[in-house]
């Protein structure tokens, strides 16, 4: 057999087979589970579901205060700085790591969109964390009846950027995103020395930088459902690392209260 | 008709010490008679209340002369403080056709002994038998009173208990329950059921618990910040009637910071002191529940410390006023550092008070208490309630103390008729200031701006609030451009 006409009968048969494998997966496939509609409806989609303007994020994570990096303090007996020596220590006085856990909500206003690249506007953010231990009687390492806390609401206005367009034009589900902003930390600490404030707030800058992964893929026709009884265009899950630099913006804050640290969480778009 | 739980209460309720009801020892007051249409409009008919009843009698729950006391959830029972007051319970049985000749009859007896059965009711040492009325009216709903004295007595409780030898230990707690039996007429008879002449109600919800439960043992305190916490075993409860426990706290004054004015007393009759462990003496014989109290008893023989300690003045209705003949002493504060945590007191010299407290590197000393030198004793009975109460668990804490000053730390248990039992053993300890955040921060060098925490917001710089007014800039301005391109685009649309 000449070896033209021996590939034109391979690529006769491997015609067949595909023709007959069509028919096939379509017998096999019940007719009202089908979904002909293409995945990637990016085009229509912007025309038939809701408006996309807020973002909604449910923040966690950990918090490592910066309280020991403020310039001028000084060491314990025991080597300490001072929220090391305070909180690094369980009730029992083993030591301990002093990182602690750390709850935000965030609502991004996205108004403008950016052709070819995303979404932009501003993000208000809110957190909380918290740590408290025994305290010991002062001027010694006996463990008090006394309880010592220290309470941080981290909190931010930010210009975010969501780079959604990769999306909404392909149906990749990520989106990476990046925020910065101006930066709010309120702090209360307990209990509180008759010469000093239980309360103060120390400025700075917020920086952050994640990628989120839309969960619509996992089930589209959900997805639609959501959107359109609820508005929720997109949930996903996100990993951000999130740099809060309060250290006051040049003035001299009571306390350094930010922090480097990783963030995970679950977002909507509405 | 015999049946339980169908005695139903009245709306009328207790009243205040010295209130509207003055009626004599075990005396109907028959002038308060009324048709008996009009009592029973005066019966809850939904509620019941434990008893019986049979017949043409019923009764709803007795009225108090005088408030409950504190933490008291037995209501209609009778505690030691009831009886020292000689409070008075008030019923109103109801009568229909209470025919001429016929007597209602009142008797008391304990839970064991039924009144029901003739030869009991016959046997005045179980049925005390509680004469009421003579009826001459043919209907009725008398008021009858009794005063908790007499009904003490009649139940071989005399002077309120305070004779009895181990009163308010474990073997003397137990409370006693009383049935109080209102009959018309009984007849030679058993009463039972379906008998035509039988009409008796059945008052049970009533008692007699003259005793507090036994104190906590084991107190250890620790120190905290302008507090103490005190840590305590539960003390034997047989009769299971223990609520919680108060806490008193003397600075060597009789009166601690944050906690209740604290006198102790052994109340009773006597005038002389029988010693106690300690030395107390017994305090002097209340003439009345007005506020004037005779002197303390002379100080008892003590087998464990020095000197006996005379006995506090007799119960008062007012504590500030009661006078005492006590040897009690006020405390001389000696300056030191600061004092931290100490266990069980062991009597000594007196309260250690410290000083420089705020400071941060503080000298440390131990404080002291002494039991023979304050208001606080051992086994006697406190003569009022703590502010400082604990219901669940073996840690209580006081607080909005002075740190630096030595105190003096006791407690009792309270149950549920509102009893205060003896004051366990003593423990001593220092509130001190501790290592907080912000003072070990402060003393760490962290304090720049005299403790202001809101002062940097300004900023020295001003450069939060510049940062702050060019971040909206920022957003107005992009907010600016995207509404002129769309009108401008839209414009444009038009004009095609």
């Amino acid at each position: 057999m000449k070896p033209v006409l021996r590939a034109s009968l391979a690529s006769l048969a491997v015609a067949s087979l595909l023709l007959l494998a069509a028919p096939a997966r379509a017998q096999a496939t019940h007719v009202s589970d089908t979904d002909w509609r293409r995945l990637d409806r990016s085009d229509s989609l912007g025309k038939s579901a809701s408006s996309q303007n807020f973002t909604f994020e449910l923040r966690f994570g950990q918090y490592f205060p910066e309280i020991d990096d403020k310039p001028g303090l000084t060491k314990d007996k025991g080597g300490f700085l001072p929220y090391k020596a305070v909180f690094g220590h369980d009730d029992k006085n083993n030591a301990r790591s002093n990182d602690q856990f750390y709850f935000g909500l965030e609502l991004d206003y996205l108004p403008f969109r950016i052709p070819y690249l995303g979404a932009l506007g501003p993000g208000l953010g809110w957190g909380y964390t918290h740590t408290s231990s025994a305290a010991n009687t002062s001027g010694t390492t006996n463990v008090s009846a006394t309880s010592t806390a220290f309470t941080i609401f981290p909190m931010h206005l930010s210009a975010v950027l969501r780079l959604d367009e990769l999306m909404r034009r392909t149906g990749f589900p990520v989106v990476p995103y990046a925020k910065i902003g101006l930066g709010l930390g309120i702090w209360t600490g307990s209990p509180v020395p008759t010469d000093f404030s239980g309360t103060g707030a120390t400025w700075g800058m917020h920086y952050a930088a994640g990628g989120m992964l839309a969960l619509n893929f996992l089930d589209p026709r959900a997805s639609a459902r959501l959107d359109e009884t609820s508005g929720v265009n997109h949930a996903y899950i996100f990993g951000e690392f999130m740099r809060a630099n309060l250290n006051g913006l040049g003035s001299t804050p009571t306390f350094y209260l930010g922090s480097t640290s990783w963030v995970a969480g679950l977002a909507v778009d509405l | 008709m015999l049946k339980n739980s169908t005695i139903k209460p009245g709306h009328r309720r207790a009243r205040s010490r010295g209130g509207w009801l003055r009626a004599t020892t075990l005396t109907a007051l028959t002038a308060g008679v009324a048709l008996a249409s009009t009592a029973h409009a005066d019966v809850d008919a939904g509620a019941t209340l434990p008893g019986e009843q049979s017949g043409n009698v019923t009764i709803a729950a007795p009225m108090r002369s005088s408030v409950l006391r504190t933490q008291a959830t037995k209501v209609q029972w009778i505690s030691h403080q009831d009886c020292i007051d000689n409070i008075q319970l008030t019923f109103n049985p109801v009568v229909t056709t209470l025919a001429t000749g016929k007597a209602l009859v009142a008797f008391v007896s304990n839970t064991v002994d039924d009144c029901k059965q003739n030869s009991t009711r016959n046997d005045p040492t179980r049925c005390h038998h509680l004469p009421v009325v003579s009826g001459t009216e043919s209907q009725g709903s008398p008021l009858v009173t009794f005063k908790a004295q007499d009904l003490t007595e009649l139940m071989n409780v005399a002077n309120c208990g305070d004779d009895v030898a181990d009163a308010g230990t474990a073997n003397a707690t137990a409370p006693l329950s009383l049935k109080i039996y209102f009959m018309v007429a009984p007849p030679a008879e058993d009463l039972v059921a379906g008998n035509p002449n039988i009409n008796f109600a059945i008052f049970s919800d009533s008692g007699i618990d003259l005793w507090g439960p036994p104190p906590p043992t084991g107190l250890m305190v620790a120190s905290g910040d302008e507090a103490l916490q005190i840590t305590f075993t539960d003390g034997a409860n047989e009769a299971s009637d223990r609520l919680g426990y108060y806490i008193y706290v003397d600075d060597g004054t009789g009166k601690a910071d944050g906690g209740a004015s604290m006198t102790t007393t052994t109340g009773g009759a006597t005038s002389t002191g029988a010693g106690v462990t300690t030395g107390v003496g017994a305090g002097g014989s209340t003439a009345s529940s007005s506020s004037t109290a005779t002197a303390g008893g002379a100080g008892g023989a003590s087998s464990t410390s020095t000197t006996g300690v005379g006995g506090n003045g007799g119960a008062s209705t007012s504590s500030s006023s009661a006078s005492s003949a006590s040897s009690t002493s006020s405390v001389a504060a000696t300056s030191g550092g600061a004092t931290t945590t100490t266990g069980s007191a062991t009597p000594s010299a007196g309260v250690t008070s410290g000083g420089n407290t705020d400071a941060c590197n503080p000298s440390t000393v131990v404080g002291t208490c002494t039991a023979a030198s304050l208001s606080l004793v051992p086994g006697a009975t406190p003569s009022d309630v703590s502010l400082d109460a604990v219901q669940t668990g073996n840690v209580g804490q006081v607080s909005s103390l002075k740190n630096g000053k030595g105190y003096v730390v006791a407690m009792a248990a309270y149950d549920d008729v509102g009893n205060i039992g003896k004051l366990s053993a003593l423990a001593c300890g220092a509130p001190a200031p501790v290592d907080s955040i912000l003072r070990v921060y402060k003393c760490d060098g962290g304090l720049t701006e005299t403790g202001c925490g809101f002062c940097s917001m300004g900023g020295d710089r001003g450069g939060s609030f510049g940062a702050l007014v060019s971040a909206g800039l920022v957003v107005a301005g992009f907010a600016a451009r995207r509404t002129r391109r769309h009108r401008a685009a839209r414009a444009s649309r038009g004009a095609r």
